[in-house]
C-alpha cells in the first residue's frame, strides 16, 4: 500500500541505511556513497509529502526541493571524490582508520 | 513570476561577490604565474562592491524573489562582517599560497564564493534558500580546506570535514523534509504560492504540539551545532582547522558563523518563536557543554591551530548563551527578549574581526612545508617581529575578552543579559568561569612571545608582499581596538537588524 506513513517508513530506512553505512563502513568510497543514500531518503520524503498533502499548498516546492538536492548532491559527491583521491595519492588507502595523522 | 529589478537589486551584494569568483577563475586562464599577484585585489574589488551594495540596500527591510529571500539590516550587519572577514583573509593569503603554489584563480574564487555562500545564508528566507546557502558555504570551504592537496594533513582534514559537513547536511535536510511536510499539512490560505510553506515564518503559524514540526526542529538544530561546531557535534573541528591551510582557517571559522548565525536568529525568531522554550533548553544545555568542552580541551593543547580551534568551540558556546538567553527570558507566548539577540550579532562580528587576525598572524610567519604550528614557535617573537607580537597580543586579549577590546565587550553584553535572568544565571556563571580559563592558554601564547627565547633553527620568517598582508593585519587590528572603545555604533545597528525581526518582547 502506498500511503504517507509506508512513504516515510521507507525514507527513513533509506536514511538509516545511509546512517549506518557512514557510522560503520571504513572505506571512503563506501561512506560517501552512504552519504548519498541518506540524501535519497530525504527525497523520497520530500515527494511523499508533496504527494499526499495535495490538498495543501505545498505540491510543487516539495518536488523543485528534490530537484534542487540532487543538484547540490551531485556537486557535494563531485567534491567528495576529488577530495578522496587527494587523500588517496598522500596515503595510498581509502580506509578511514587510516586518517590519524591529527588526533585530540 | 518573473524575475523583477527590484528582486536582482536585493540580491545584488550576493551577485556581485560570485561575478567577482566567476572573474578570478576565468582571469587565471590568460594571466601568466606572476600576473597572479593581482588576484587578490580583483577579489577585494568585487568584494568592495559587495559592501557598497550592502550599504545601499541599509533600511529596507523588503523580500524579494516571493520572499525565498530578505535583504534586511540583519542580514546586512551579519553579510558586512563575511564580506570584511573574507576580505582580509584574502590580502593575508597571498604570503601564504604563492609560496605554496596554490594561488591560482581557483583559491580566490572559492574564497568568494563560501562568501556568497554565506551572505545568502544570513538572506535566506525560506528553507530552500538556508540549504542552497549552507551547502555553498560549506563545499567551497571543503575544497579550501584541502587546496594544499599534496599535504597529507590538509588532504586528511579535509576528508573529514567533508564526511563530518556532509552527514550534516543529510540530517538537517531530513529535519527541512519533515518541516515541509508540517507546513504542507496545513490547510493553504487562497492564492498562497506553493513556495509559500517553504517560507520560515509558515513555520510559526503550525501548531506547537505538531508531531512533524518538533522533529524538523530537532534535525534542524543538530544539524546547525554540526556546522558552528557546538558540542557534541564539534569532533571535525579541531582536525580542520589544523589541516586547512592558516588563512583559510582564519576565514572559515569567521564566515561560517557570520552565516549560521544570520540564518539561526532568523530562524529563531521567524520560524520558532512559539517553541523557544524547547529550543531554548536544548541550545542552553548545548552551549554549557560547548563552553565547558571547548576551554578545557584547549587548556591541553600545545599546537597553536587546534588551541584556537577549541577556543573558536568555546566562542561558538559563548554565542549559543545569547541565543538561548533570548528564549529562556521570553514571556511563552512566542516574544523573545531582543538584547541578547543583539549582543549575539555584535559578539560575532568582534569574534570575525579578531579571529581572520589572529590567524592572519599564523599564516604571516608560516611557509609551506614549515607551518607555524607550535605555541613553542611563538618562543622570541616580540624581539625579532615586534609588530606582529604586539597585534598577536591583541588579538588573543580580545579572544580573552580583555578590555578595552572587541571580545571583552562581546561577552560582556552577552552575560549581562544572562545574569539578569534567573533562568540563565547558571549559564552566565559557566561562561563567566570558562572564559576566566580560557586567559589562562591565550596567555600562554604572549608569554612565549615576550618572555622565552627563541629556539635555535626555528626562523620563522617572511617572504614577499608583506604590505597587503600587513594592511589586513592592520585593519584587523583596528576593528579589534575601535570596536573595544567605541562600540555603540554596531551595538546600535545589531539592535536596529534584530528589531526589525519581528516576535520580540
Amino acid at each position: 500500500m502506498i500511503t504517507l506513513p509506508n512513504c516515510l517508513l521507507l525514507s527513513a530506512l533509506l536514511f538509516a541505511t545511509g546512517v549506518f553505512g557512514v557510522v560503520a563502513r571504513r572505506n571512503a568510497l563506501i561512506v560517501l556513497m552512504s552519504v548519498e543514500l541518506m540524501l535519497n531518503g530525504v527525497n523520497v520524503a520530500f515527494v511523499a509529502f508533496a504527494r499526499f498533502y495535495p490538498g495543501g499548498a505545498g505540491a510543487p516546492a516539495g518536488h523543485v526541493f528534490v530537484l534542487l538536492t540532487m543538484a547540490v548532491a551531485a556537486a557535494e559527491a563531485a567534491v567528495g571524490l576529488a577530495i578522496v583521491l587527494a587523500w588517496f595519492r598522500n596515503r595510498k588507502t581509502t580506509d578511514t582508520d587510516e586518517m590519524r595523522t591529527m588526533r585530540w | 513570476m518573473p524575475v523583477t529589478a527590484h528582486d536582482v537589486l536585493l540580491l545584488s551584494p550576493f551577485l556581485a561577490i560570485l561575478g567577482a569568483a566567476a572573474l578570478a577563475v576565468a582571469a587565471d586562464l590568460f594571466i601568466g604565474r606572476l600576473e597572479r599577484a593581482a588576484l587578490p585585489f580583483l577579489s577585494v574589488a568585487g568584494l568592495g562592491a559587495a559592501a557598497m551594495a550592502f550599504v545601499n540596500l541599509w533600511g529596507r527591510n523588503e523580500e524579494a524573489f516571493a520572499g525565498a529571500i530578505r535583504t534586511d539590516d540583519l542580514s546586512i550587519v551579519l553579510g558586512l562582517t563575511a564580506v570584511g572577514a573574507t576580505a582580509i583573509s584574502v590580502l593575508m593569503s597571498a604570503t601564504y599560497v604563492r609560496p605554496a603554489a596554490v594561488d591560482f584563480g581557483e583559491f580566490y574564487g572559492l574564497m568568494l564564493t563560501a562568501c556568497a555562500g554565506a551572505v545568502l545564508l544570513a538572506q535566506a528566507n525560506d528553507l530552500m534558500m538556508v540549504f542552497l546557502g549552507i551547502e555553498i558555504l560549506s563545499i567551497s570551504i571543503y575544497c579550501l580546506t584541502g587546496i594544499t592537496r599534496d599535504r597529507e594533513k590538509s588532504a586528511e582534514a579535509a576528508m573529514k570535514y567533508f564526511i563530518m559537513g556532509a552527514f550534516s547536511t543529510g540530517f538537517l535536510l531530513f529535519g527541512f523534509a519533515f518541516l515541509y511536510g508540517a507546513a504542507a499539512s496545513q490547510p493553504a490560505s487562497p492564492g498562497a504560492l506553493s513556495s509559500a510553506c517553504l517560507r520560515l515564518d509558515s513555520l510559526a503559524a503550525i501548531p506547537a504540539d505538531n508531531p512533524l514540526l518538533l522533529a524538523g526542529l530537532a534535525l534542524f538544530l543538530v544539524g546547525f551545532s554540526f556546522k558552528l561546531g557546538a558540542v557534541p557535534f564539534h569532533a571535525w573541528t579541531p582536525d580542520a582547522y589544523e589541516g586547512a591551510p592558516a588563512p583559510v582557517t582564519g576565514f572559515m571559522s569567521a564566515v561560517v558563523k557570520a552565516g549560521a548565525v544570520g540564518a539561526l536568529l532568523r530562524a529563531a525568531t521567524i520560524a520558532f518563536p512559539h517553541l523557544a522554550y524547547e529550543w531554548g533548553t536544548l541550545l542552553a544545555l548545548l552551549a554549557a557543554a560547548t563552553m565547558i568542552v571547548g576551554n578545557l580541551f584547549a587548556l591541553a593543547q600545545t599546537n597553536l591551530k587546534r588551541l584556537l580551534a577549541y577556543s573558536s568551540i568555546g566562542h561558538t558556546g559563548y554565542i549559543l548563551v545569547g541565543v538561548a538567553t533570548s528564549a529562556l527570558a521570553s514571556d511563552g507566548a512566542g516574544r523573545l527578549q531582543p538584547e541578547s539577540l543583539t549582543a549575539v550579532v555584535f559578539y560575532v562580528a568582534a569574534y570575525a574581526v579578531t579571529t581572520v587576525g589572529s590567524f592572519g598572524i599564523i599564516s604571516l610567519l608560516s611557509r609551506p612545508g614549515a607551518e607555524l604550528e607550535d605555541v613553542s614557535h611563538f618562543a622570541g617573537l616580540a624581539s625579532r617581529r615586534p609588530l606582529a607580537a604586539a597585534a598577536m597580543t591583541l588579538f588573543m586579549a580580545s579572544l580573552a575578552g580583555i578590555p578595552p577590546t572587541a571580545g571583552f565587550i562581546g561577552k560582556f553584553l552577552i552575560f549581562k543579559e544572562a545574569v539578569s535572568s534567573p533562568e540563565t544565571l547558571w549559564l552566565a556563571l559557566i561562561g563567566i568561569a570558562t572564559s576566566m580559563l580560557s586567559a589562562y592558554y591565550y596567555l600562554k601564547i604572549v608569554v612565549a612571545m615576550y618572555m622565552r627565547a627563541p629556539e635555535k633553527g626555528e626562523e620563522f620568517g617572511l617572504t614577499s608582499e608583506r604590505w597587503g598582508a600587513g594592511f589586513a593585519l592592520a585593519l584587523s587590528a583596528a576593528g579589534t581596538v575601535l570596536l573595544g572603545v567605541v562600540p555603540m555604533r554596531l551595538i546600535e545597528w545589531s539592535a536596529a537588524a534584530i528589531r526589525e525581526l519581528g516576535h520580540l518582547l
